[in-house]
């Protein structure tokens, strides 16, 4: 009867059936055992942030709007770095509903929102010891979440808004129908105006680089801009654009801000991972070398390749066109040589940092004396050569572009007041660039602003969507215009929305698709 | 709850498992005693095989009209003391032997069994045991002897046109690499659809998740490649219901026994079997030359209004002249293979042991790629005394797979050929200077390392102890413990590694499985009508794998290759993993025969899994079967030429958990960032719990006939076979819009669901046919398949799933998994027409699609969809042998499926930016306009169309092989045992229309849903081998 015995002996090794059949995951928690404690929710913030740098893959503000916008736009090209089809059909507008980057800017921002929604869905329920923290933490979603809403309606238009956290298992229970535009500007103004209210003004070590109130109320001054301009051309947000600026300008500018914003005095500092989250970053993306991938991936996709020492792939190009004889025509010559921007924005060489010889490509335009090719170089950083890896953040608001606001909405609603003048001048002048000369028209103010707003702010995401909201003198959009006279033929009436992902549509049989698509 | 009350109930049984123990007792009571005959006469004799007269040990000798029966000893003797008087007729039964009525008129007596011709006697194996084959009321397949001789690498490839109801898919070349197994259809579109593989008792892991670390890049190495095909004796494929019930929980997707080769009694022999062989690319595809593809980059850049220009380049020169590089040339090779395995046999009295050594290499027809596997086994039976039997088998193998970056076939493709493989100074050329950036293929081929390697141990002892007679109790523990360890390197000097300064990365993955499994046995005649044969048991499996990965880069040297991480000068994020399932079991069959006319089985399973969420982890799987042997019926006994007649009929029900670990909870996921400089933590969940998440659920019925005809000489069985799988574990892709598409996390969807339903129905037939049995012989084995699969129910509300807007796949209601969403092309666009495209491309020259809804314009509402299913499979095998010489030549068909030829829709996209097929020759021109292939233009968006979707039927001279085996003369003079030649082609001639590199190929493995896809995948061969069978 030996043989019972190890039957017996085997039977008892195996404990209980039901604690065997229990799941005990052991490389991460689950949903039920978090959102308990102060540090929970304070993780739980930070992975909203996380979508506007999201590392390994592209993001939106991490050389997602580069592939999947910028490269549509009048100043930039796919560079022979860039091999994804999808990119470059979308670099001359022949792009389709399938478009893979479309796709992911959408997919993305909503994760974020996710993220958001579950922040603000949890943790009221989180005790606090300072309940300013639990506030902060719940404007810093709302904050969020207005931003990737702002980006999704300005390039979508109408789109799906979810604002409450849901933890259905069905596909069918996501399924949702397009927000009219207007209620989802409706939702970013409240988000961001609950978010001004309960932000801190600044923040010191360890949270440098956390939305701020001044952050929200610049965001809200920006969101009154685009609600103003087309194509929902709501004219009368522009007194709320000029008031939510005016609230944000420090007094030497005008304002009654109490923020603590200014202009860095050279222009250089603007994109000089020392200076990062300075006095003049209202909201940046966060970059960071060397650290969960979390590197700013631009800077290399800027490099003209095979440079001993210096990893480049020359993804992204200055777009050139011809413009009277010179076929080699770039945003680079439209900036005055005087302008100190140029030289901050460009490079025409790269100098090895293993050999110190100097790298360029070779003339373009014989007609033209040292012509040369220029390479945006916005996002390098000094220790790229030795790190391999970028620590430049992301601008997303900063103060000139407050200032430019303040003077665009200015002229549009009381025509080009000094008030107007003082705003865009102060950008002018940090550029070395003279005062804009007096007595301009409306119009041609307007046209300043543009054009200063192109220069100031060029390859920060945010020129494809100037044209699209910005117009002629007789009201109309410029996109058409302008891409055309770069020679970007394909471009048409339907390139002023997004197509809706082709994959939600299948996925979401409530949407409709844009018009034209 | 419906079922909620048994349900309580039989979990209330599981906790007492002292139930089991009280089994045997309740079976000994049962046992009824011994009957005792009168000894007043004793015959003895010798059974011998009637052409090698060798004895037999284990026949059976009746004597008709009574009980008493003997066994014949390791000898062939049998001693028989009867009350009888002789002379009087015996009935003597062998296993694979006719069974013969013989008139015993002295003692000792010499009997003759002659081997069975009929395929429909002999046993097969079964879960948890043997049966045999006239007794088989299911449906089971053995892969026929002539089949498990060809030289392959792998299990699975030996099923491959072998066994009817089975499609193998080689899903790519890599030596290695992996196999797509279905039996019986598509039972699922997102869960696993390979079937359970038991190896000697063992269900072993398959999973390819576990042969992969996370660092090499490209295709996995198939797990089962671990074990060498000489070390198999047999391999039966269980395929409805009632053979798979018993097996219940991963049995919906059919069952594949694996028996090893093991000692016998009293027989010893060491064998050598070494072959050497070569591969070669079956086909090439025809590509530009440098000139050709000149034209089209400039004809595409004039068409699209722009210039072109050479790109400048420093080091060598384009070529826009000549021929320039043929890169497939440079990369495919002619690239040898070679196997080598010893085994010794030795059986004495007590203890039979099978030990056997094996080593394989296997270089790849790409340069630099290969396979290597060294193997040991040992198989050991002792018999520890009268009652109890201890049986050990042991596979330590350890196999290294130079593995094909994922996107060298894409570089040999679409690399320009005006780039040379060397610059002038004789290193290699980095990367291709155009628009679309490629590495140099042939430096990434020679100068990359991307190697994977495992361990596998797979070792089981089992205990068998004889309670009563006919009553046995067995006790099976086993382990399987698989150790990955991957090894990647990106040196400096190629384009990959260049950006990062030499990049290297490692990765370890441990698995470790082990089972418990106790069964108890019960066969018992009772007087000559009836027989039972009953198995109980309780099992439980728990498998468990630790991964750990990690990689540096930015290196001065390129020396140290992978083996010293911390010399990089940047670290990237490491990485750990942890997972567990298990699985607990009880497990119950009965199968009853009436008079060996009518056959019953009963089988049932309970199978707790922990993948599923509390409250569900248990799923029920009855099975029942009849079977009638009509040919044994009276009234049967004048039919002439049919010998063997039975009808089989089956139902019953399976399961389906293969699905990741976890899958039921909402898991937090790490989303860094940083402040101030400093990287901080994050988190958030990124899936949603599904409290209720189950098991998948497969109905299946079964109707069978087996015909033996003319004396055994031709065998026939046919199957039908319904089969409904209901919660259906899917993952239904969400709208992006819920915020839980997260392509960060490379997901797409909510979380595993029981949702939809999907019927597979169909038909097999195999023929065996011993069409001449003298001097000359010549058998034909005909098998043939046909499936029918159609997605019958997805999520309410939904009827139609498309992953993924840039593959052309989707899963519809009404339609078969795999098939294929496309716009329908239109011929091409010409002056004067309308055109009706979704491409920025509409002047003449550009593509032309149908306007299916006729609103004017092309839409996505314009796509059809093209069902891909197979028409049948099928398999010829013709074996002739005569004096010491063997042929067998092995025809394989594939009728009716379709790929979507992805490689030639990016040869023909006819951007310039990329290299061209031969076809891009015929496109249209202002002065070649009746063409179908479109004008060469810059930067299309990729619409999938209906163009790229071909034939992918074919048939194929799978394997040829001819073999002399020495006579016994020379074998005694030379004091061997046997010694045979042999020579082998495999897939010698393949006819096929489809233009890909072979089509045989699914580019996303084990993938259902868009399984029908051939993207960038390494090329299958063909291969020609010779060889020796040394016997001592």
């Amino acid at each position: 009867m030996k043989f019972y015995y190890i039957l017996i002996a085997i039977s008892l090794l195996s404990s209980s059936c039901k604690k065997f059949l229990e799941e005990d995951p052991e490389s991460f928690v689950s949903e039920e055992q978090y959102y308990k404690t102060e540090s929970d929710a304070e993780t739980a913030i930070n992975a909203v942030y996380y979508h506007l740098n999201t590392g390994t893959v592209q993001s939106p503000y991490n050389t997602l709007f580069n592939t999947g916008m910028n490269m549509a736009d009048d100043d930039e090209d796919p560079g022979p770095g860039a091999t994804n089809s999808d990119v470059r059909s979308l670099a001359v507008l022949s792009h389709s509903t399938s478009n893979q980057r479309i796709y992911e800017l959408w997919q993305q921002h909503y994760a974020g929102i996710r993220k958001a929604n579950v922040v603000l869905a949890k943790v009221p329920d989180i005790t606090f010891s300072d309940e300013t923290k639990k506030a902060r933490i719940l404007g810093e979603a709302k904050f969020l979440r207005a931003l990737f809403y702002f980006n999704l309606v300005r390039l979508f238009g109408d789109v799906p808004l979810v604002t409450t956290y849901e933890s259905e298992v069905l596909a069918s229970s996501y399924y949702t129908t397009r927000t009219s535009s207007d209620s989802v500007y409706a939702k970013i103004e409240e988000d961001l105006t609950a978010a001004a209210a309960s932000l801190p003004v600044s923040y010191s070590s360890p949270d440098v680089g956390r939305a701020t109130a001044g952050a929200a109320k610049a965001l809200l001054s920006k969101v009154y801009l685009y609600e103003a301009s087309l194509p929902l051309n709501i004219t009368s947000k522009y007194q709320s654009a000029v008031t939510e600026a005016e609230e944000v300008l420090s007094s030497q500018d005008g304002g009654t801000g109490s923020y603590g914003y200014d202009l860095f005095t050279d222009y250089s500092h603007v994109f000089l991972p020392a200076y990062k989250n300075g006095i003049e970053h209202v909201f940046s993306a966060q970059m960071l070398a060397n650290s969960n991938s979390q590197d700013n991936n631009e800077t290399q996709r800027a490099i003209y390749s095979s440079i001993p020492g210096l990893t480049g792939n020359y993804a992204h190009m200055v777009r050139y066109y011809t413009n009277g004889n010179d076929n080699y025509y770039s945003i680079y010559k439209i900036f005055r040589a005087d302008d100190k921007r140029r030289d901050v924005t460009f490079v025409r060489s790269f100098t090895s940092p293993t050999n110190s010889k100097k790298y360029a490509l070779p003339l373009s335009n014989t007609a033209v004396p040292n012509d040369s090719t220029p390479f945006y170089n916005k996002w390098w950083d000094p220790n790229y050569a030795s790190a391999g890896e970028s620590s430049t953040n992301v601008t997303i608001l900063r103060y000139s572009e407050v200032l430019l606001i303040h003077a665009e909405a200015e002229n549009e609603l009381n025509g080009p007041t000094a008030k107007a003048y003082k705003s865009i001048n102060r950008v002018r002048a940090r550029a070395g660039l003279p005062d804009l000369v007096t007595g301009l028209s409306k119009d041609q103010f307007r046209d300043s602003v543009y054009l200063e707003r192109r220069l100031e702010l060029v390859y920060e995401y945010q020129r494809w969507f100037d044209l699209i909201r910005e117009k002629d003198a007789g009201g109309s959009g410029i996109l058409l215009t302008s891409l055309q006279k770069v020679g970007k033929n394909n471009v048409a009436a339907k390139h002023y929305l997004y197509p809706i992902p082709q994959t939600e549509i299948d996925n979401n049989p409530l949407l409709t698709q844009n018009p034209g698509w | 709850m419906a079922g909620g009350k048994s349900l309580s109930i039989i979990k209330n049984v599981m906790y007492k498992k002292l139930v089991l123990l009280a089994l045997p007792l309740l079976y000994a009571m049962l046992s009824p005693a011994q009957d005792k005959p009168l000894i007043n006469s004793s015959v003895s004799g010798t059974v011998v095989d009637a052409r090698t007269k060798e004895p037999l040990p284990g026949a059976s000798i009746r004597i008709e009209g009574v009980t008493n029966q003997t066994v014949t000893d390791d000898k062939g003797h049998f001693q028989l003391i009867t009350g009888q008087k002789l002379p009087y007729h015996v009935i003597v039964r062998f296993i694979g032997y006719d069974t013969l009525r013989v008139e015993l008129t002295a003692s000792p007596a010499k009997i003759e069994l002659t081997q069975t011709l009929n395929q429909l006697e002999g046993v097969v194996v079964v879960g948890y045991g043997t049966q045999k084959k006239s007794d088989v009321t299911g449906s089971i397949a053995s892969v026929p002897p002539a089949v498990k001789e060809q030289p392959v690498n792998s299990i699975e490839r030996l099923l491959q046109g072998s066994v009817s109801g089975v499609v193998v898919t080689q899903t790519n070349g890599q030596p290695g690499g992996g196999v797509s197994v279905q039996i019986r259809g598509n039972n699922s579109i997102s869960a696993g659809s390979d079937p359970l593989y038991v190896i000697d008792g063992f269900p072993i892991n398959n999973n390819y998740s576990v042969t992969n670390a996370g660092v090499t890049n490209g295709p996995n190495i198939n797990p089962l490649s671990t074990l060498n095909t000489a070390d198999i004796e047999s391999i039966d494929v269980l395929k409805d219901a009632s053979a798979t019930a018993i097996y219940g929980s991963r049995g919906a997707n059919g069952v594949v026994l694996i028996t090893t080769r093991k000692g016998s009694k009293n027989k010893s022999s060491i064998n050598y079997d070494g072959y050497y062989g070569v591969q070669k690319v079956i086909k090439t595809i025809p590509l530009l030359n440098a000139r050709e593809w000149w034209a089209l980059r400039k004809d595409a850049a004039t068409n699209s209004g722009k210039t072109v220009t050479l790109p400048t380049v420093t080091g060598y020169t384009l070529d826009t002249t000549g021929e320039g590089t043929d890169w497939q040339s440079e990369a495919f090779t002619t690239a040898p293979m070679q196997s080598h395995s010893l085994s010794i046999f030795s059986g004495g009295e007590k203890t039979r042991l099978a030990i056997a050594g094996n080593y394989l290499k296997q270089e790849g027809i790409l340069i630099k790629t290969g396979f290597e596997r060294f193997s040991a086994r040992l198989n050991v039976e002792h018999d520890y005394n009268k009652k109890l039997k201890l049986t050990s088998s042991i596979i330590g193998t350890h196999t290294k797979a130079n593995v094909a970056p994922s996107n060298i076939v894409s570089g040999l493709l679409y690399t320009p050929p005006s780039l040379p493989v060397y610059q002038d100074n004789g290193s290699y050329v980095i990367n291709s200077p155009f628009e679309t950036v490629y590495a140099n293929p042939i430096n990434t081929l020679n100068n990359q390392t991307n190697e994977t390697s495992t361990n596998r141990f797979l070792g089981n002892v089992t205990g068998e102890y004889t309670i009563a007679e006919g009553l046995k109790a067995k006790v099976l523990l086993g382990a399987d413990v698989i150790d990955n360890k991957q090894n990647r390197y990106l040196p400096k000097s190629t384009y990959e590694g260049s950006s990062y300064n030499g990049y290297a990365a490692v990765g370890s993955l441990f698995t470790s499985n082990w089972l418990e499994e106790n069964t108890i046995t019960y066969d018992k005649q009772f007087n000559d009508k009836h027989r039972i044969s009953t198995v109980a048991g309780f099992t439980a499996q728990q498998s468990q794998s630790k991964g750990v990965t990690a990689a540096s880069y930015g290196y001065t040297s390129d020396a140290l290759s992978y083996n010293n991480l911390g010399s990089g000068t940047s670290a990237a994020t490491p990485g750990s993993s942890a997972l567990k399932w298990s699985l607990a079991s009880y497990l119950a069959r009965v199968n009853y025969a009436f008079d060996d006319r009518f056959l019953v089985t009963f089988s049932f399973r309970a199978d707790g899994s922990s993948k599923f969420s509390a409250g569900n982890k248990w799923g029920y799987f009855p099975s029942g079967a009849i079977g009638w042997n009509i040919y044994k019926e009276r009234f049967f006994e004048n039919v002439k030429g049919i010998n063997v007649l039975k009808l089989r009929l089956s139902a019953g029900s399976t399961g389906n958990q293969d699905i990741d670990a976890y899958q039921s909870l909402a898991k937090i996921t790490y989303y860094p960032y940083n402040f101030s400089g400093t990287a901080v933590s994050g988190y958030a969940p990124s899936t949603v719990s599904n409290k209720n998440l189950t098991w998948e659920k497969t109905f299946q019925v079964n109707g069978g006939l087996d015909v033996g005809l003319l004396n055994g000489r031709i065998s026939i069985v046919a199957d039908y076979y319904y089969k409904k799988t209901t919660n259906l574990l899917l993952t239904g892709t969400v709208p992006g819009s819920s915020g839980l598409a997260d392509l960060t996390n490379n997901q797409t969807s909510t979380t595993y669901q029981n949702i939809g339903a999907i019927s597979n129905k169909g038909f097999e037939l195999n023929v065996n046919s011993n069409n001449l049995t003298g001097a000359f012989r010549w058998n034909t084995i005909l098998n043939f398949s046909r499936n029918t699969n159609k997605i019958l129910q997805l999520t309410e509300g939904v009827n139609e799933y498309i992953p993924s807007s840039s593959a052309p796949s989707i899963a519809k209601i009404g339609h078969p998994v795999g098939s294929f969403i496309v716009y329908k092309t239109d011929g091409i666009i010409q002056e004067g027409m309308t055109p009706l495209t979704p491409q920025a491309d509409a002047s003449p020259g550009g593509q032309q699609y149908k306007d299916i809804n006729g609103d004017g314009k092309i839409t996505s509402v314009d796509r059809v969809i093209i069902d891909n299913q197979l028409d049948f499979t099928a398999g010829l095998t013709n074996s002739f042998s005569y004096k010491g010489f063997d042929l067998n030549v092995f025809f394989q068909a594939s009728v009716g499926g379709k790929l979507y030829n992805t490689n030639e829709a990016q040869l023909e996209l006819g951007t310039g930016y990329t290299n061209g097929s031969k076809v891009m020759l015929r496109r249209w021109t202002p002065t070649n306009t009746n063409t179908d292939v479109k004008e060469a233009y810059q930067d299309p968006a990729i619409t999938m169309s209906d163009r790229f979707i071909e034939d992918a039927t074919y048939y194929r001279l799978k394997n040829v092989s001819l073999s002399y085996s020495f006579p016994g003369s020379f074998l005694t003079a030379a004091k061997l045992k046997g010694l045979r030649l042999y020579i082998s082609a495999q897939n010698l001639v393949t006819w096929t229309n489809y233009t890909g590199f072979d089509p045989e190929v699914s580019s996303n493995g084990q993938t259902l849903i868009n399984k029908g896809v051939d993207n960038n995948s390494y090329p299958n061969n063909k291969s020609y081998q010779a060889g020796i069978t040394l016997t001592l």
